[in-house]
């Protein structure tokens, strides 16, 4: 087994570890040329993931995901579909956290008094098994959410040493990322309570007891395609095979249906014209 | 060589060389130390500004631009990292709007016209709330007042460095000399205000609230001797000398400045010379129109 190298791009800054023997062509996230990847030396505060979610999808479900979504809007351009897409694995960093929340709540709930609302309060605590948050540096949360949710449960141990599949490094620390799962706890807490008690307002203040944590890393396929002289980027979750990414729209199509919506127009006026008798008195008809 | 009592570190009076205890360092080795970013010339540059926007402050004090003595110092604080629970009972208000029918004149007309008008419906509410207060302070010398202390907060603790001899050598750094018993207690009734304040602003549902009572559990973690930077500067007063002091990492000026009894007095004088004015123009308004009045009666008589 051949040696882990780290590079990182130094256009965008995506770090990435993989087998020296199979280097990148590319950057894989912003497309960079292969001289743009340098060497790298991940900090030492940075801890190593520990465990890895497998991969569910097959490069086949993501080219299938990948097609569904070339359809999936009238605006896209109709040869999206047949565009050459570069697809890879990856696996992207993340937390895994498990612990105990403990929620103080209150709120308002329905009721027929005169302001149609009463008061309530509550505590109530809740484990959590491995809430997963994001780590990825080169990824936006807002991307890594439209992926949707993974299976936290199917977390199984990893070694560095024995990846087949390149991964991200992270830049993230442990106390950084001990905070955003405690913000991801109490959002999912929130949104329990408010449920189980039919909230219609609802003030939380929760404390995290217990708390452990690892880094791991979640499973994505990464694909860019060209289309005109752009590139566009495109996520699959390896595990539900959803997919998020941005695709250019028809100039064609946005102009034939302006010039639809003109002539639609012209054609309805025309219409209310006629029947009000205004071309006829035009000497038009 | 001995320290002075109280002291930690210092410069040597002779050479000026820095100077570290390290037996006292033994006993009672600060956790974390807050380096200096205020210079001495920013410092003074602060004072000076400060004190000449204490326009009350007797002329002399405000005038004196350089301090007769600007010295830096390490203050120690205990520094508490603390789990709260509290419990609250309070009377929750919730709004609610009624129409109202009332009569009014319009052009000489009474006309019947409608408003909203806002109600509040009280109910009672008991209730938890729990938070972790990380880096809260509290004074550990009796030289800067906790009152003191809480006007110059906040610092930056997330730029404290692990306490080493290196930081603090050359500049007075003094020990603690208020224990670890008071600093706790002051810290539970600062956390448990502060609890308060946060169930009125963040947690009670509803549009407003009264009658607020809350108790609160404080268990505290970790306790951390920190030492902050600190300029003090005293300036001669009329009655006895006062004492200023800046932030030694964001430049806040703090301290009790003396009131001019004259500037105070002249400005007394002031408010009621322009009140006593006003109602005297006043009374001279309406003895002038009575006037009037009875001399144009007296005219129309004629």
């Amino acid at each position: 087994m051949s040696e882990l190298a780290a590079v990182r791009c130094r256009a965008c800054g995506g770090a990435v570890v993989a087998r020296a023997t199979a280097p990148l062509p590319t950057c894989l996230f912003c497309g960079g040329i292969a001289s743009d990847l340098v060497p790298y030396e991940p900090p030492e505060d940075v801890e190593p993931p520990e465990g890895a979610l497998p991969f569910v999808c097959t490069e086949e479900d993501a080219r299938q995901a990948f097609r569904t979504f070339a359809r999936s809007s009238f605006w896209y351009p109709s040869d999206l579909r047949s565009a050459s897409l570069d697809l890879r694995m990856l696996h992207l960093p993340a937390w895994a956290w498990s612990g105990e929340l403990e929620s103080h709540w209150t709120g308002l709930v329905r009721a027929s008094t005169r302001s149609g609302k009463r008061p309530v309060a509550g505590a109530e605590s809740r484990h959590f098994e491995q809430v997963l948050v994001p780590a990825s540096p080169s990824l936006t949360i807002a991307e890594l959410a439209a992926l949707g949710a993974f299976d936290e449960s199917s977390l199984v141990a990893f070694h560095p040493s024995r990846a087949e599949i390149p991964y991200e490094l992270s830049e993230m620390t442990r106390s950084a990322a001990r905070q955003a799962a405690q913000r991801e706890m109490s959002r999912r807490h929130r949104a329990h309570l408010e449920a189980s008690h039919a909230l219609v307002k609802s003030r939380l203040s929760s404390v995290c007891l217990s708390m452990q944590g690892r880094p791991v890393l979640v499973p994505v396929f990464i694909g860019a395609y060209r289309y005109g002289d752009q590139v566009y980027r495109v996520l699959v979750n390896g595990q539900s095979g959803e997919l998020q990414g941005s695709a250019p729209i028809s100039l064609w199509k946005v102009a034939f249906a302006v010039l639809a919506a003109a002539a639609a127009l012209a054609g309805f006026a025309l219409f209310v014209l006629s029947c009000t008798g205004a071309l006829a008195a035009l000497g038009l008809m | 060589m001995e320290l002075p009592d109280g002291l930690l570190s210092t410069a040597c009076a002779f050479c000026d060389s820095p100077l570290v205890d390290h037996r006292l360092e033994e006993t009672e080795r600060p956790d974390r130390v807050v380096p200096f970013r205020v210079p001495r010339a920013r410092a003074g540059r602060a004072l000076a500004q400060f004190l000449a926007g204490e326009w009350l402050a007797p002329e002399a004090l405000r005038r004196a631009i350089r301090p007769s003595e600007l010295s830096q110092v390490f203050v120690p604080f205990y520094c508490y990292d603390a789990l709260v629970r509290s419990e609250f009972t309070a009377s929750v208000g919730l709004y609610w709007y009624r129409t109202e029918t009332y009569t009014t004149t319009v052009n000489g007309k009474r006309v019947t016209r409608t408003r909203r008008v806002r109600e509040t419906e009280w109910s009672p509410l008991s209730g938890s709330h729990a938070r972790r207060w990380f880096d809260h302070l509290v004074s550990a010398s009796t030289g800067v007042p906790e009152e003191e202390a809480n006007q110059l907060e906040p610092f930056d603790l997330g730029l404290a460095l692990p306490y080493g001899p290196a930081l603090v050598a050359g500049v007075p750094a003094e020990l603690p000399t208020v224990t670890h018993e008071q600093a706790l207690k002051v810290a539970g009734e600062e956390l448990a205000a502060l609890e308060r304040k946060t169930i009125a602003q963040s947690h009670l549902p509803g549009d407003t609230h009264r009658r607020l009572q809350s108790s609160s559990r404080v268990d505290v973690d970790v306790v951390r001797l920190v030492l902050l930077p600190i300029w003090t500067a005293v300036y001669p007063g009329p009655s006895g000398p006062v004492r200023l002091l800046v932030n030694g990492q964001t430049g806040e000026v703090v301290g009790a400045v003396p009131r001019s009894t004259w500037k105070i007095g002249c400005l007394i004088a002031t408010v009621l010379g322009l009140i006593g004015g006003f109602v005297a123009i006043l009374f001279a308004g309406t003895a002038l129109s009575t006037l009037m009045v009875g001399l144009a009666e007296l005219l129309g008589a004629r």
